[in-house]
């Protein structure tokens, strides 16, 4: 579920729950708002977990952030979805915005087994 | 401070500490029974996890034990609060994300009023597959376990 501002921006995403979906999906859309030079078409939930190859679910994020510094949660979440019995997780997407429509950061609210994480992820592009 | 630009982190850094502290104190309502506040931030790259931790009559405290130390506080009702510390610890430490702090320890002694922070520039120790809640949990568990709260690893 998604939801934007006031211009169009994605603001927020949500996953409730999130789940493993292994489904092979259609060829992303490239063209995000705001992009800049070495970003990337990236998702603000992985298509592992049943996000949407369409703009709804993608922004402009910085190949380091996309690749590396996100993917860490995304393992993470991944093994606790593959165990048995999987874990039930919860996540909440929040998209932070400067003046323009490439986003600033990222604030990740996760609570996993009914136990939130506080502090929450932050990653800032 | 190793290759950061040094007055735009210092300035920032001394306009960041009294406004995380000040929230870091409301968050607990100014209790009586609140001893040390450090707010610590980590950061990996850029990404960033940063928030409160108290030492409450003797029992060091992350947010999420609140409740069980402080039985007023309602944990839910201060996420906002503590996501803001996160959020302008992120402003401060992005500043310059190659070569600034990858850990910053602020300690304010309540009763004493005083303020020390420590700054680790050395990439955090992380696991394969930790994320920054491990490093921040792991943080926790030494200073509890050994009273140790320096940046360093």
């Amino acid at each position: 579920m998604y939801t934007t501002d006031s211009l169009g921006r994605i603001k927020q995403a949500f996953a409730y729950p999130l789940i493993l979906d292994k489904i092979k999906r259609a060829k992303n859309a490239s063209a995000t708002p705001g992009k800049e030079a070495g970003d990337h078409a990236g998702h603000l939930f992985a298509d592992i977990f049943g996000g949407s190859p369409k703009l709804d679910n993608l922004v402009s994020q910085a190949s380091s952030t996309n690749l590396s510094d996100m993917k860490r949660l995304e393992n993470k979440w991944a093994g606790l979805l593959g165990r048995r019995p999987p874990a039930d997780i919860v996540v909440h997407v929040e998209v932070l915005y400067g003046s323009g429509d490439r986003p600033t950061g990222f604030i990740i609210r996760e609570v996993i087994d009914k136990i939130p994480t506080i502090p929450p992820h932050i990653f800032r592009q | 401070m190793r290759g950061t630009p040094v007055t735009s982190f210092q300035t920032e850094f001394e306009a960041f500490v009294p406004k995380a502290l000040q929230a870091a104190f409301d968050i607990v309502g100014h209790d009586d029974a609140v001893e040390t506040i450090w707010v610590v931030a980590h950061r990996v790259n850029t990404y960033i996890m940063a928030g409160p931790v108290y030492r409450v009559s003797g029992s060091v405290a992350a947010p999420l034990d609140l409740p069980e130390v402080l039985p007023t506080v309602d944990i839910a009702d201060q996420i906002d609060t503590i996501t803001q510390i996160g959020l302008d610890a992120s402003d401060l430490m992005m500043i310059d994300p190659r070569h600034g702090p990858t850990r910053i320890v602020v300690r304010y002694d309540v009763a004493q009023q005083t303020m020390n922070a420590d700054f680790a520039y050395e990439p955090l120790r992380m696991g394969p597959d930790d994320t920054l809640k491990e490093v921040f949990d792991g943080w926790v568990q030494r200073l509890r376990k050994t009273g140790n709260d320096s940046a360093a690893d």
